[in-house]
């Protein structure tokens, strides 16, 4: 069965930031650990990863060492800064509040993300790393959920998901 | 600052004002002050709305000198809500004012005399009490309208909105802002309804020609002044995360934790989320000419706040915080931005609790008062619930009421009022403080302020199990502390995170009274003022199975992480032995 296509839009920065939030699929880089898989698969500087990303989610779940968790396909990764209040010092990684989200925090062993059916990892920035890192996402290729934009012609679409070529107007 | 003005309503002809020294409650401020005020003065047995009961307005210990952030006012009383001691908090331009005109705190006391409404004007030449009948059922904006021209240039006006005036278990006392608007409030608790009972509608204070407040070392205060506002600059929360989208930078976050209570604490995620976020909403503002960063008085250099326009640019609120935008959006399933702000508006200008009046909707929307999601709807009952109607007081009389009403056992309360944005099955260290702190459910109520600096009660392993209560323990005795000092508790990150600033904030009080306080004295004021609220509690009739989540929370598994509320009573109840 051929490959859906690839769509090539263009996107006001506004749109593409909404489009960030809600996630936006990437073909590659499933098996790796988390810390490569930002730094190698979506390119972003060490110094950034370690100082910049401060909250971090794994398939919902907070995540304290990038070192231990595998992102497999199917995997859902959010990134975000450092948070205010206690809960966002409870989230923050690795961080003195941890243990008050026991429940729901990536367990500290090498456990897994992913399923769901995808073949890709889905990825959503929130604030300052949604400013940052648009453009870096934008000149890659990326998938996107068959409903986040209008006008996409729903053969494109596979599995709900549609391969697209974003240029920032 | 070392004068209580009394408002004493029960006066022949008319509530007479008369200032009294500060004597036995010298060195306490903010949340210090009306804690003790109503833990020493007001019998815990008092009805919340009858003569004994007493409303406490105070500036904290900082308010009114240069310190950045300095700007909050507590609003104390017996809650008509909880039943319990209250301390409500507001930013907005008030605190400075009072504090420059020497005022630790106003006390509204004493048996109303007639049905008539008074306003209260303070100025550096005293106080004037006037009887006004064209305010009763003035909302907060027409009472703007009204009375701007007094306070906008070094004024503020302290208020209360029609369902304060109708005795209302969720009303505030609203405070305007830096452009004299009605946006901030000291919403949780029902203190709107406290001064209503009293009979004073509106307070307009005129700081014209009062001081900046004098520091007893002024070199000192000079120099911990500077450390504690570059500390908050350099810090990526207080500098940067709050500035760029306001508390509702948290929505996304909250949502991807699962820990965002949907449709009435239902679920933990909303499939809204992204459309309502922080980051949408300051796009939103600044595409269509508003702003998405103003500080809400004077003296804010973290500037969380904005103006939300619609989409003519025409002014309709300020930028809705977090808990509103969850209280009114993800917690009612609405999912625009415009619906959220003109429910925010509505809040503000007929004086309700964003906070307890999204969880009544959304506990009416369980009960099919209106569908989850429809935005028209909940407008509509706020607007009942504004006018008064049989409806509307029943909304008005908070969550656990409106659910009680309706048959429905999920009431998502404690000591009878309404949890805030995040659920304490995905975030069980926080539900140990909805559960134990004497205000009931309150987000602020155990803030992220050092605890690792002030080890209260020794260092805490929050690691293992039993740091769970310890936690919450200290978060609670030094949440109190930074009450008291008038200080925004969204310095709490920066604070959290560099020990200089934590040192600066002590240094700041230190240098302004010539005290010599450390980080243990510190936390034994916030003790203190816990032993205060928990002794008034005790005596209301408050025990420990008042320190409980209510039963749902432990049965029901919150998706999508499937988890309930497992911390055991003993552990709750090991918080405050």
């Amino acid at each position: 069965m051929p490959e859906a296509p690839t769509v090539r839009v263009t996107l006001p920065r506004h749109a593409f930031m909404a489009l960030l939030q809600r996630g936006v699929g990437i073909p590659d880089g499933t098996g790796a650990r988390l810390r490569e898989f930002l730094q190698e698969t979506l390119g972003i500087d060490a110094i950034y990863v370690e100082e910049k990303l401060q909250t971090v989610f794994l398939d919902g779940q907070p995540i304290d060492d990038f070192d231990r968790a595998v992102v497999r396909p199917g995997a859902v990764v959010a990134l975000s800064g450092a948070m205010p209040g206690l809960v966002g010092a409870t989230m923050r990684r690795g961080g003195y509040y941890a243990r008050m989200r026991e429940g729901i925090s990536h367990e500290k062993t090498d456990t897994v993300g992913g399923g769901g059916g995808k073949s890709f990892v889905v990825v959503k920035l929130f604030n300052r790393p949604l400013a940052d890192l648009a453009e870096t996402l934008a000149g890659r290729p990326l998938l996107a959920p068959a409903d986040a934009l209008d006008g996409l012609d729903p053969e494109a679409a596979e599995g709900g998901w549609v391969r697209l070529a974003v240029t920032l107007a | 600052m070392d004068t209580i003005l009394r408002i004493d309503v029960a006066a022949a002809g008319g509530p007479k004002a008369v200032p009294t020294s500060v004597d036995d409650y010298a060195g306490l401020g903010g949340r210090g002050l009306t804690s003790a005020i109503i833990a020493t003065e007001v019998p815990a047995d008092a009805h919340p709305l009858g003569p004994e009961n007493k409303l406490v307005i105070a500036p904290g210990l900082l308010s009114g000198t240069a310190a950045p952030m300095s700007g909050r006012l507590s609003v104390g009383c017996k809650s008509p809500l909880t039943g319990g001691i209250k301390e409500a908090n507001s930013g907005g331009q008030a605190a400075q004012l009072l504090a420059r005109l020497g005022y630790a705190a106003i006390v509204l006391e004493g048996a109303r005399q007639g049905e008539e409404l008074y306003v209260i004007r303070i100025n550096k030449d005293g106080v004037t009490i006037t009887a006004d009948e064209s305010v009763r059922r003035a909302t907060n904006y027409q009472l703007m309208d009204k009375f701007l021209g007094e306070y906008s240039k070094k004024g503020s006006m302290i208020s209360i909105g029609p369902v304060g005036e109708m005795g209302y278990a969720n009303s505030t006392v609203c405070i305007t802002d830096i452009e004299g608007r009605p946006t901030r409030h000291a919403g949780r608790g029902g203190v709107g309804a406290v001064m209503g009972s009293k009979g004073i509608k509106a307070i307009i204070v005129d700081a014209d020609g009062a001081k900046v407040r004098t520091p007893a070392d002024p070199e000192a205060f000079k120099a911990a002044s500077k450390a504690w506002a570059e500390g908050l600059a350099k810090h990526p929360v207080t500098g940067e995360g709050l500035p760029a989208y306001g508390t509702n930078v948290l929505t996304n976050v909250i949502n991807e934790a699962g820990a965002l209570p949907t449709r009435n604490f239902a679920t933990g995620q909303f499939e809204g989320a992204s459309k309502i976020s922080g980051e949408t909403q300051a796009e939103m503002e600044v595409a269509r000419g508003g702003s998405a960063t103003l500080p809400c008085h004077r003296g804010c250099t973290i500037k969380c706040s904005g103006t939300f326009v619609d989409k003519d640019g025409k002014y309709v609120t300020k930028q809705p915080e977090y808990e509103t935008v969850w209280a009114h959006g993800a917690n009612c399933g609405i999912d625009d931005l415009d619906v959220i702000a003109e429910l925010d508006r509505l809040d503000d200008d007929y004086g309700l609790d964003t906070i307890e009046m999204g969880a009544t909707i959304a506990v009416a929307m369980e009960a099919g008062v209106a569908e989850f999601g429809d935005g028209k709807a909940a407008i509509e009952l706020l607007h009942e619930v504004g006018k008064g109607t049989p409806l509307g007081r029943i909304l008005g009389s908070g969550t656990a009421t409106t659910a009680r009403v309706f048959g429905l056992e999920h009431a998502p309360c404690v000591k009878g009022q309404a949890m805030p944005a995040y659920d304490p099955r995905a975030i069980k260290g926080i539900g140990v403080t909805y559960a134990t702190s004497p205000m009931g459910a309150d987000h602020t109520a155990g803030y992220a302020v050092a605890t690792n600096i002030l080890k209260v009660g020794g260092d805490v392993d929050p690691l293992k199990a039993e740091g769970q209560a310890a936690l919450s323990k200290n978060l609670q005795i030094a949440t109190a502390a930074i009450d008291a000092t008038g200080m925004c508790l969204f310095i709490a990150f920066a604070v959290l995170d560099q020990p200089e600033t934590f040192q600066a904030l002590v240094d700041l009080l230190n240098a302004y009274y010539g005290w010599d306080l450390d980080a243990d004295g510190v936390a034994a004021y916030g003790s203190k003022i816990l032993a205060f609220e928990r002794d008034f509690n005790e005596r209301a009739g408050f025990t420990k199975a008042d320190d409980r989540l209510p039963r749902f929370f432990k049965r029901e598994p919150l998706a999508p992480h499937n988890v309930t509320f497992d911390v055991s009573d003993a552990e709750l109840d090991s918080v405050f032995e």
